[in-house]
């Protein structure tokens, strides 16, 4: 699977899990959103990534979208989040997922990412 | 006179931006941070929440050297509150200490193998953290975020048994560690040698870490100024010479062994006794207090203000990134933007650290 990691505020936790994850499953993490298959996000959004990611939006497209940890899931852990992640289409529209934990070890990032259709145009859940 | 933008490591943390000149040479480059910033310290120094409750979100600041942190900050407040943590606090801070630089490092020289694209090499470091990782996992129960520390102590001691299960693996990983360094060594030597060299006069260069023992000083929190366990421990600081990117990666491999070396004695002679200094009433003796730790980047300083009802009014954390980011601006004068990932992957930056105040 190839995976596109937006680290939109977070503690570099999930992301050693997201790593983690990726090495020892033999999935590949890439730079440009539109190779990948899915799309994982970590931290709560802070105000300078919400103008990074309006930039980006252009090339991203809608894909499935799994929110890793308890910062993404909740999008608030010690103050509300700087922005608000639903306003970016591309991370609503083919349906989002959570992994909860702080972080979420491998295993269960696993779990949550599993069985993900290849396409992000099905809605899921 | 072109600038290039480029991102390195984890994505969308940082922004090297670099003015690149005639014969391809960099002549000048900047970080751009802050991309992550949670203002932990506003958060905390709100003057409402209480020293336990902050450990919490201590160890929030950093995903990669959250135990250090912790350590810092419940050193500082036991400090203040004059407490002292009970031999198998120190001995387990000192343990849970040396696995999570093992693992830092190890994450470091996984990036920059995968960097060089040394994909066996790459496999075998990035193996032994995963069994570094299993390890600190039967003794804790967590990888990342131990949730060990707490004022006085530590919240939990493993068992006998895992100790001595986890003492086992450990003597059998210093030996594969060894073997890495020689698998290591061999290919990235070559590719390191020269680059991105530190400039400044090493005894200029205040701040202690793996960067600073690259340019032969043997300059480390541990030694220098022993906390938690290190005053019993017998050890030498790792360094290396040169001050370039391959004598940084030297002093990580030699730590990497060294650690799993010193957390498999300590855990060899765990001590009895209680986990947690229980006073029947602790006073505050002085209102802010300071205490250093060596984290797997170097020096980590936390200052604490308290308020007499043991609540927080001001906190101040020095992190080891804070320090490294000129030095790595200075270093890419002068080479080819071609080798920017691998000078900038070899100063190991943690932005989430260095955003988070």
């Amino acid at each position: 699977m190839k995976a596109k990691v937006f680290n939109i505020g977070s503690c570099n936790g999930c992301d050693i899990e997201v790593w983690a994850w990726a090495w020892g499953g033999g999935h590949q993490l890439v730079d440009d959103p539109e190779e990948a298959d899915l799309y994982l996000v970590t931290g709560s959004l802070t105000a300078k990534n919400a103008e990074r990611l309006e930039e980006m939006a252009p090339r991203c497209r809608p894909k499935p979208v799994v929110l890793i940890g308890a910062c993404a899931a909740s999008q608030r852990l010690f103050r509300p989040a700087e922005a608000d992640l639903d306003g970016f289409e591309f991370l609503t529209k083919a349906g989002r997922r959570v992994v909860f934990g702080c972080p979420p070890s491998p295993e269960e990032i696993a779990a949550g990412t599993g069985q993900l259709p290849a396409t992000g145009d099905q809605t899921l859940d | 006179m072109t600038e290039l933008n480029l991102k390195v490591q984890f994505p969308e943390v940082f922004q090297l931006q670099l003015e690149v000149g005639a014969g391809q040479r960099i002549e000048s480059a900047k970080l751009i941070h802050g991309f992550s910033y949670r203002p932990l310290e506003r958060i905390i120094a709100s003057g409402e929440k209480d020293v336990h409750e902050t450990v919490y979100i201590v160890e929030r600041i950093c995903g990669l050297c959250s135990h250090s942190h912790t350590t810092a900050f419940c050193q500082a407040v036991e400090n203040a509150f004059g407490l002292t943590p009970p031999p198998p606090a120190a001995v387990l801070r000192s343990v849970t200490a040396e696995l999570e630089r093992a693992s830092d490092h190890l994450l470091n020289l996984a990036e920059v193998s995968h960097l060089l694209g040394l994909e066996d090499v790459f496999k075998s470091v990035f193996g032994l953290r995963r069994e570094i990782g299993r390890v600190v996992k039967g003794l804790l129960g967590r990888t990342v975020h131990f949730g060990l520390n707490r004022i006085g102590g530590v919240n939990l001691v493993p068992s006998p048994e895992l100790r001595e299960q986890a003492a086992t693996s450990l003597d059998r990983l210093a030996l594969s560690a060894r073997e890495l360094v020689e698998a290591y060594s061999g290919p990235v030597r070559p590719e390191l040698t020269g680059l991105g060299i530190v400039k400044d006069d090493p005894d200029r260069v205040r701040s202690t870490g793996p960067h600073v023992r690259a340019l032969g000083r043997p300059r480390d929190i541990r030694a220098d100024s022993p906390y938690a366990a290190y005053g019993f421990l017998c050890f030498k600081p790792v360094t290396a010479r040169g001050g370039d990117a391959w004598a940084r990666t030297e002093v990580r491999l030699g730590e990497v062994v060294q650690s799993l070396g010193l957390a498999g004695r300590l855990l060899e002679s765990f001590p009895e006794g209680e986990a947690l200094d229980r006073p029947e009433r602790a006073e505050l003796q002085t209102d802010e207090s300071v205490s250093l730790v060596e984290a797997p980047r170097g020096e980590d300083r936390h200052v604490v203000g308290l308020t007499p009802e043991g609540l927080v009014r001001k906190l101040s954390v020095t992190v080891p990134t804070f320090r490294l980011i000129p030095l790595l601006e200075q270093a890419l004068v002068g080479h080819d933007p071609d080798h920017v990932n691998l000078i900038t992957a070899s100063f190991d930056l943690c932005l989430a650290c260095r955003d988070s105040m």
